[in-house]
């Protein structure tokens, strides 16, 4: 029922003579969307180029700036004839100097018990520095300066 | 609105690009032209010969003739308590203003220093060596050891220094001048380590083994050659030049330091570094070099001034603290540190004030030696027994010098250059003390 009264209304409209669509609707809508598009657009071409060109900065300055570091890095390390030393390295040091103490006394019994005063020292080293700072301060004469 | 908000984001996004790599370009060229100046500063100091590495410092010094050796055995066993240290800090400030050394503190001292002999008997071995190396590896000074070694080494020498006292006390005379001799020469020989904290503590040792040095030594007769030993360790150049050395010391540990950093080794003092401290660094890598390069020309310039008389330096250390105050604010980003060069100046020069005190006292001794009485000026030593008239530090005029009816009195004005008629001031609470700051050597009549 619902469609025969829609084919009577379309065979009814039928009779009547179509308008001509205006000439420039197409552009216009065309342009609209056009329009439409780019507003909304995230990336621009000219923010695509500044995003290429930050890029390629980062990236060069990046590789520069490691490549400058290594090279003075090298030079002044040449000039001053640093080595990096490991702390592993100075704990070994302790021990040294404990050998060699024990090799210069020729008394050993002392120094059999100042060996055992250093290794029971060595093994429950817990100075907290700032505190021993301010120890420190308070040794050198009582200076306030 | 979905599509505003992702263009307001995308938008900030550029934005942070930009300033990322403005930011980078500038950090890139800022590196390279402080790394150029970091370079030409380092040629500079190596064409004039200067030390570039803490290890050029390195004593020369074989075992068998290292006080440092017996040293290290003097901090293992040295036990002094908390309550101790207190007792001879008090009991020290109490001789410095003449008060009575009771028979209470007396005895609590013999005691230490019976707790504490073999520490004492080790220290009497350092006065026999030559030189003093503690550290075994010049590539790295131990920043972990300092601290706690210089505490050590000032409460075992004010304990050594209070037991010559008790000994002379005692009618030892000779032995307790030989101990405080020893303690002089084991506070010059710490100058061989060429960090500031070492030569400061050395500073604090001389000034009280000069104190018990007057305590065993005023309105006493001594042989003349006792006097003249004693006299020979009265000189003030090697502590002018200890300072110098030190100064030098910390400018090239300062570039030490500051090298490491700028390879990365961030963690020189233990201390653990996180992932964000590591991009801090590396972003202010260019602040540093330049800060290096401002250092180490701060730093050469002090040492200059610290060869110079005190009374010389006023102008330059006045300069010296402007430089201080207008510090490039970006330099503090970095957390370079520097030393309170003007109180370690200070610091010597009050030294050098109570040494040349000393040396007068001691003269003047030696002076009655030969005369029968004390002399009626100071300018009298010159040149027989001082090659020279010593002069004031502070204002680099004649010392003043009173006979009186008990003996003499002999004392640099001190800081503030003001006449306090010889009395003097313990602790220091400025560069410049308003009242009582003379630095004095009494000595009492004897027959």
């Amino acid at each position: 029922m619902k469609y025969q009264n829609n084919q009577k209304t379309e065979d009814f409209l039928n009779n009547f003579a179509r308008k001509p669509a205006p000439l420039e609707l197409k552009e216009k809508i065309l342009h609209e969307a056009r329009r439409e598009r780019v507003e909304n657009r995230v990336m621009t071409s000219m923010l695509w180029k500044v995003v290429l060109i930050c890029s390629a900065c980062i990236l060069m300055f990046l590789l520069l700036d490691t490549f400058i570091l290594h090279n003075q890095k090298r030079y002044i390390a040449s000039l001053v004839g640093t080595q990096p030393v490991t702390r592993i390295q100075k704990q070994d040091d302790s021990i040294l100097f404990l050998a060699r103490l024990l090799n210069m006394s020729p008394e050993a019994e002392n120094m059999a018990w100042l060996k055992g005063k250093l290794l029971r020292k060595h093994k429950s080293n817990r100075n907290n520095r700032y505190e021993e700072f301010l120890r420190l301060k308070e040794e050198l004469n009582e200076d306030k300066i | 609105m979905r599509t505003k908000f992702k263009k307001i984001l995308v938008r900030t996004g550029i934005v942070f690009l930009v300033i990322i790599a403005v930011g980078l370009v500038t950090r890139t060229i800022f590196n390279y032209t402080t790394g150029k100046k970091l370079e030409k500063t380092l040629e500079k100091m190596k064409a004039a010969g200067e030390k570039l590495a803490i290890k050029e410092f390195e004593p020369d010094c074989r075992d068998e003739d290292n006080a440092a050796l017996s040293w290290k055995g003097v901090e293992e066993i040295l036990q002094i308590e908390r309550e101790q240290r207190g007792l001879l800090s008090k009991t020290l400030k109490e001789i410095f203003y003449n008060e009575p050394f009771t028979n209470g503190t007396r005895r609590k001292i013999e005691i230490m220093a019976e707790k504490n002999q073999r520490a004492l008997l080790l220290i009497q071995d350092t006065g026999q060596k030559p030189c003093f190396k503690y550290n075994e590896d010049w590539n790295q000074i131990d920043f972990e050891i300092l601290v706690p070694r210089a505490i050590k080494a000032i409460q075992a020498f004010r304990l050594y220094g209070f037991d010559a006292v008790i000994k002379a006390e005692n009618g030892r005379l000779t032995e307790a001048l030989e101990q405080n001799r020893i303690g002089m020469q084991f506070s010059r020989k710490y100058l061989e380590e060429p960090l500031l904290i070492n030569t400061l503590v050395a500073f604090a040792q001389m000034r009280a083994q000069l104190l018990f040095l007057n305590k065993i030594a005023a309105g006493k007769e001594l042989a003349t050659e006792t006097l003249l030993n004693i006299l020979h360790e009265l000189d003030t150049k090697p502590w002018r030049r200890g300072l110098v050395r030190s100064f030098k010391g910390e400018k090239i540990l300062s570039l030490e330091t500051g090298t490491k950093f700028l390879r990365g080794e961030y963690n020189i003092t233990g201390v653990d570094v996180s992932f964000w401290d590591k991009i801090y660094y590396w972003i202010f890598r260019p602040v540093l070099k330049s800060e290096i390069v401002w250092s180490l020309n701060l730093y050469s310039e002090m040492e200059k001034a610290a060869e110079l008389p005190y009374y010389q330096t006023y102008k330059i250390r006045e300069k010296y603290n402007k430089r201080q105050e207008d510090i490039p604010w970006l330099f503090k980003l970095s957390g370079f540190l520097f030393p309170n060069i003007e109180a370690s100046m200070f610091k010597e020069a009050r030294l050098e004030a109570d040494l040349n005190a000393a040396r007068i006292g001691i003269g003047c001794k030696i002076y009655k030696n030969y005369k029968g009485r004390f002399p009626e000026k100071i300018s009298e030593l010159a040149p027989d027994i001082l090659p020279e008239e010593p002069l004031d530090p502070f204002t680099g005029k004649p010392y003043i010098y009173r006979l009186e009816d008990d003996g003499f009195i002999v004392y640099s004005v001190g800081s503030n250059q003001k006449d306090d008629n010889g009395r003097g001031t313990w602790e220091i609470t400025s560069i410049v003390m308003e009242k009582d700051d003379d630095v004095t050597w009494r000595e009492i009549l004897y027959h």
